[in-house]
């Protein structure tokens, strides 16, 4: 979304200005209700407040924008930056422009008040070098203005290989590189400094010579006029001592718009390296995160859409920032009646009440908790991957204890399926699997991760030994980290996918476009990678084909630009205000990867912690806090921020240790709410209001048909009696696990396992060779009973508990026997009712 | 989100539908409704077909100087040992082994001067097949994926179907995810026994049983039924019982798979080999409504023995096949409609080598075109005297994407969003061949 080619700011807007702007017929993505928009009754106005609270102007060509907002009687916010009136004490220094930007008019200090509704706010305002006369910066005034005319995206001059000849970076991210191509590639043709309106940089995108990209910049309109200026001064190249953005504040940061709110502009200010801050609203770009819940113009201003939470995400200058914004579900407030409990007993009340605040204020209301028999099959399978048999959800229905919902959590926390089943997970995010490692190395591999998950090894621990481990690939399983990734750039992309949930790929080639990560912090981080080798072992027969995981005694990272060696950081680490000359020696202890280690599962490495807690939180619930759940980005925000950090911080206390996260997450009233939702909450799928359905994973829907049909599926090499879920890697063949996605192993994306539905699965459970020859097995459920003789409605009640864990209603056991008293053959009608089972979507979803 | 096309479409039918698609937090958040899943549009006009492709995929690249683009001039060594025939346009020369081909010429365009920069298999086969050069980070969906996701089920039928297997692993929905993968023809059509696998019931599962276990899913699948409340998971889940209980049950698609309801005559005009017989399939899924097919024919990595291979065992069964398919097709009215492509993933060495053989080549590549409303009966471009390189109106493989595209009546610029939240456009960059389509 980038902006149409006017630098008229329409933040503070007038109506006269948005009437202009579409008289000059330019692609205008305002609402016509911002044309009328409606004003709230001002009389409910309680009182007013003005963001920025302090504004300084320097220099000739800076000007400010002032958010004013009212907080009305009934506690919501309403936007008045347009209807309020502004004076000066002592003397005017600003004045407000007809587009509401208030613009320098001389040097001073003063207070201004801006007025509505009867109320009032004061701020100050200081004015300096208003009439200096400065050079223009390249990097800060008209990298600027190439990126919001859309000049340097992807799509145009941004593009690998430039278009027309004529390559920027994208984004603007390399000025340095951007001014080459502009004042001096192609023998300087694009400009012409002694008649600078016959540059082709303002000729071509202002469609006076033809241009493959259309118009791009009105001629005399503010950014043509700035870069023509440019031109006169004479081209000044950028300067390395320019002041460089460092944050990025954005007002409203967090914004509650109902459904019938008037447009809220926003503000974005730079903070800079030199401590000074600079109005950049007109240079930013901003786009919704989710245009369902609300929009946004490119100029920042904010409508509410649907309903829900959603951010708008600010982008200027290689740094980015969000602003928040939540629509309710409900605005009737009386409706809302999660109840929120004052004194949190435990961390699951703490939970709990973290999300009911959230739910709350998005005015949802969630369902209610579980049944019993909900509740022991779908924490089956979330925690071991396995369905609850018959005798197990017996003894659980019978149970009197008023804690048998957490005395059930812990007793399938030591089941050795858990550590099966997360072996699974933790052996898809690794990568074993013996394309890569070979047999040897796979097994290994995967034994070594099934050892450390059933002695509940703390996490952090685990994530030590995989970044410091040595050796053999076949003996010490945690080198085949190692082998899985082999160079720098994949281990750090991996690393920090795994461990810290952070995408570094795009700023291999690139500065990320989503985050402030350059490729500098990219190959910084895989400068702790750079002396790892692998060494081929000389050894035959069985141990050939062993690598031996080392560190080398040279060996560095380049920055593939400047080329410059490396020096080991991790991403987002503050290491710049140590010169090269005060940084320590990354190898004084003979391995860089220690300090990685260390400052990795560091209690104060809120990474790593947040992570881990989303991570888990995303396997229990269906969807992470943040999602994708191993995408976090200042630019993806979680749903819930300070649930996540709650359960970081609960991580952290509770030293790494996983299985009491899932417990005191199993244990919550959020977890236990049923899968049926309502219709105050049916159009959540984000803020856990019920149990969100999902299909079962490959393996664990093998082994419930398994156990639904009474056999056992025998799996290539491994003895009869393995399960699903206890198969080291994907190299066992299986089609049907394939199918229902299976992941090769082959990325370290969550991303890779699949739970979408495609019509080859359907076909293959309706009609495959496999679910239809389990059905009427010789050993198999149905011919078992058949032969013992049991009643119809014994066997139609047993089919049932198999598949779905309970009985059939009356009405469906009436309907079925009605069914078997026409069928003179009785087993055909067996297999169809369980074929019938396995294919219902209360078998297919775990929910 | 951003200010792309998120996949939106403005059809005038199936506003319930699509309504009912949207419901949840809408596809930035990836829980719509797959578009694969839309509402089938409206039927086309009596005698106005729907648009479809069919691709045929010589994997392993085949040798563009013993096919459509001999140098009869060159040394023995570059020319190797085959002869060229006239074609029915004047002037123009193929392989003396494709005579069937060359009488065919009128109905499809040759393109000699494609050029690519990747000459090995897994990348090359990922790069024509996407028209995406290959790139570890992501793969990229192909045509009859982004043709599926574009347009949907059509008569209960799946948009796309593939025939042969993946070659080298591409070739399915790359990023778009599972939903858009092809629905896979295994086995060999001209087997007498060949049927498609799980459309046709288990042994044992009568019309009478297939129907009491649908009535049965019906009346019991009771959870989750209400769409009111439903998650967006579990409709789709039911959606997709609906189109495989329809695929199965349907006359249409049965009658589609079911190859002995041709003539003699007709398949053994297009050779009772397993190529052959697998034009005739898809041919016969065009017409039932399948909207891209992909045939993969693989065999065609002639390092050694190249002129046996080919003059033995490859191309007698292209020839026939192809051919058949072409005026099958154009003595149907479906030409027209229909797009048939050929190509593999790069051509070969001009110099024979030691083996007899003809190595990697992406260089130059020959790929035809015809049917689908392109302008046939066409050379377009030329390579230098050893077919190395273009000699004129080099073409990249993008610029071959793009035509599929706008053959197939897609916007090929349209932008999808990965899961990575990196958009990509339907086509990268290229620009359709203007000599095929205006």
């Amino acid at each position: 979304m980038f902006r149409s080619s006017s630098h008229s700011n329409i933040v503070s807007l007038s109506t006269g200005m948005v009437v202009s702007l579409l008289m000059l017929g330019l692609p205008s993505c305002l609402p016509a209700k911002v044309l009328a928009a409606p004003t709230k009754p001002q009389t409910s106005v309680v009182s007013l407040s003005a963001e920025p609270a302090d504004i300084t102007l320097s220099g000739i060509r800076e000007s400010a924008h002032i958010l004013v907002t009212a907080r009305l009687r009934d506690g919501t916010m309403a936007d008045v930056t347009r209807e309020a009136l502004s004076s000066f004490q002592p003397n005017p220094i600003l004045k407000r422009d007809t587009t509401g930007l208030f613009v320098p008019i001389r040097d001073g200090r003063s207070l201004i008040t801006l007025s509505a509704a009867g109320k009032n706010i004061t701020i100050p305002v200081t004015v300096e070098y208003s009439h200096l006369p400065s050079q223009i910066s390249f990097t800060n005034e008209i990298v600027p203005v190439l990126t919001r005319n859309g000049c340097n995206q992807g799509s145009c001059h941004g593009s690998q290989f430039g278009k027309g000849g004529f390559k920027l970076s994208l984004a603007g991210f390399d000025p340095d590189v951007d001014y080459l191509s502009i004042v001096k590639q192609s023998k300087g043709r694009r400009i012409a400094v002694a008649a600078p309106e016959r540059s082709l940089l303002l000729m071509k995108p202002s469609l006076r010579l033809p241009h493959a990209g259309g118009m791009r910049l009105i001629r005399n309109s503010a950014d043509y006029r700035l870069i023509r200026e440019w031109l006169k001064q004479g081209t000044p190249a950028p300067i390395p001592a320019d002041r460089k953005p460092v944050k990025l504040e954005v007002y409203p940061a967090e914004r509650v718009l109902q459904k019938d709110s008037s447009p809220q502009p926003m503000v974005v200010r730079a903070v800079y390296s030199d401590g000074s801050k600079r109005d950049v609203t007109d240079e930013s770009r901003i786009n919704t995160l989710n245009d369902a819940v609300a929009a946004c113009t490119p100029e920042g201003v904010i409508r509410a859409v649907g309903k829900g939470q959603t951010a708008m995400m600010v982008r200027y200058g290689g740094q980015v920032a969000i602003s928040t914004i939540i629509i309710p579900f409900l605005t009737n407030t009386g409706e809302r009646t999660a109840s929120i409990a004052s004194k949190p007993k435990s961390p699951a009340d703490e939970i709990d009440r973290l999300i009911s605040k959230k739910q709350s204020q998005l005015g949802l209301v969630p369902s209610k908790i579980c049944d019993d028999r909900t509740f022991i099959r779908r924490v089956s399978f979330d925690l071991i991957g396995t369905p609850p048999t018959r005798g197990e959800i017996d003894n659980f229905l019978a149970a009197k204890d008023v804690n048998k919902r957490s005395k059930l959590v812990d007793s399938l926390l030591d089941r050795s399926e858990y550590a099966d089943y997360w072996t699974l997970k933790w052996g898809d995010l690794l990568r074993s699997n013996r394309t890569n490692l070979g047999p040897k190395g796979m097994w290994s591999f995967t034994n070594w991760i099934h050892s450390k998950i059933k002695q509940n090894q703390p996490i952090d621990q685990f994530a030590r030994e995989l970044i410091t481990a040595k050796g053999s690939t076949f003996t010490n399983g945690p080198s085949n980290y190692y082998r899985v990734a082999s160079n720098p750039s994949d281990l750090a992309e991996t690393t920090s996918q795994v461990f810290l949930g952070l995408r570094l790929q795009c700023s291999k080639c690139h500065h990320h476009p989503f985050e402030r990560w350059s490729q500098a912090d990219y190959y910084q981080f895989a400068a702790f990678f750079a002396r790892v080798g692998l060494k081929g072992s000389a050894e035959f027969g069985i141990f050939g084909n062993e690598q031996i995981v080392r560190v080398n005694d040279g060996g560095e990272v380049n920055h593939p630009k400047t080329g410059a060696v490396m020096y080991p950081t991790p991403p987002g680490a503050k290491l710049a205000a140590l010169t090269d000359e005060k940084r320590p020696d990354p190898d004084a202890n003979g391995d860089r990867r220690f300090a990685l280690a260390d400052w990795l599962v560091d209690k104060n490495n809120r990474l790593f912690a947040r992570n881990i807690a989303n991570r888990y939180w995303g396997y229990l619930f269906a969807k992470g806090l943040v999602n994708p759940i191993d995408d976090q980005r200042v630019t993806n925000p979680a749903t819930n921020e300070p649930l996540l950090d709650y359960l970081a911080n609960e991580l952290v206390r509770n030293k790494f240790d996983v299985k009491l996260l899932l417990r005191e997450m199993c244990l919550t009233k959020t977890y236990q709410r049923s899968s049926a939702a309502t219709v105050q909450n049916r159009d959540d799928e984000l803020f856990f209001t019920h149990y969100l359905p999902r299909r079962l994973p490959a393996e664990s829907l093998l082994d419930a048909i398994d156990m639904a049909c009474g056999t056992r599926e025998k799996f290539p090499e491994l003895p009869l009696g393995t399960k699903a879920i206890q198969l080291p890697d994907p190299g066992v063949s299986s089609d049907f696990l394939d199918v229902f996605g299976r992941p090769l192993r082959a990325i370290a994306c969550e991303c890779e396992r699949s739970a979408d539905p495609n019509l080859t699965q359907t076909l293959r459970m309706m009609n495959g060779e496999l679910v239809n020859r389990k059905l009427g097995e010789g050993e198999g459920r149905i011919s078992k009973m058949i032969a013992a003789k049991h009643s119809d409605t014994a066997i139609i009640d047993d089919l049932y508990t198999a598949a779905l864990c309970r009985p059939p209603s009356s009405k469906e056991r009436n309907e079925v026997l009605g069914i078997l008293a026409f069928s003179p053959e009785k087993k055909p009608v067996y297999e169809d009712i369980l074929l019938t089972l396995l294919n219902s979507k209360e078998f297919l979803f775990n929910h | 989100m951003f200010d792309i096309d998120m996949g939106k479409h403005l059809e005038c039918d199936g506003v319930t539908r699509r309504d009912f698609l949207r419901v949840g937090s809408l596809a930035a958040l990836g829980i719509s409704m797959p578009e694969l899943l839309r509402a089938e549009s409206v039927k086309s006009k009596p005698g106005k077909r729907e648009p479809a492709c069919i691709l045929l995929w010589m994997g392993g690249g085949p040798s563009q100087l013993d096919t459509f683009d001999p140098k009869p001039d060159a040394p023995q060594e570059i020319r190797g040992s085959f002869g060229t025939i006239p074609t029915n346009i004047k002037g123009e020369r193929i392989s003396e082994h494709l005579p069937k081909l060359a009488k065919q010429l009128d109905k499809y365009s040759i393109l000699r001067s494609v050029t690519s920069p990747d000459g090995t298999h897994e990348t090359a086969t990922h790069y024509l097949l996407t028209g995406y050069p290959f790139n570890p980070a992501v793969e990229m969906p192909t045509y009859g994926s982004v043709i599926g996701r574009e347009k949907g089920f059509q008569n209960g039928l799946p948009p796309y179907a593939l025939m042969g297997g993946l070659p080298f692993g591409h070739g399915h929905a790359g990023y778009m995810g599972s939903v858009y993968n092809p629905f896979n023809i295994n086995g060999d059509p001209n087997d007498k026994n060949f049927s498609v696998q799980d459309v046709t019931p288990p042994n044992g599962v009568d019309v009478l049983r297939m129907d009491r276990r649908r009535l049965m899913r019906e009346a019991l699948d009771n959870w989750q039924r209400e769409k009111e409340n439903a998650s967006s998971a579990t409709k789709s889940m039911d959606e997709f019982y609906a189109r495989a209980f329809d695929l199965v049950t349907s006359p249409v698609a049965k009658k589609a798979f079911n190859l002995n309801d041709e003539p003699d005559k007709v398949r053994d005009a297009y050779g009772r080999t397993h190529f052959g017989q697998s034009c005739l399939l898809a041919r016969r899924l065009v017409e039932a409504g399948v909207r891209c097919i992909t045939i993969n024919y693989g065999g065609w990595d002639t390092h050694e023995n190249n002129f046996n291979s080919l003059k033995n065992s490859l191309l007698p069964p292209l020839d026939s096949g192809y051919s058949a398919l072409l005026s099958d097709l154009h003595d149907r009215g479906m030409l027209d409609s229909t797009l048939v492509v050929w190509m593999g993933e790069f051509g070969r060495t001009p110099r024979v080598n030691g083996a007899a053989g003809r190595d990697h080549w992406p260089g130059a590549i020959s790929v035809c075109m015809g049917g689908g409303g392109v302008k046939t009966g066409q050379i377009i471009g030329s390579t230098n005297e050893r077919s190395e390189f273009p000699k004129d109106r080099p073409l990249r493989v993008e610029d071959v994407s793009a035509t599929i595209y706008k053959a197939m009546g897609i916007n090929y610029e349209k932008e999808y969003m990965s899961p990575q939240q990196r958009p990509f456009k339907i086509n990268y960059d290229g620009t359709p061949i203007s000599e095929l389509i205006g």
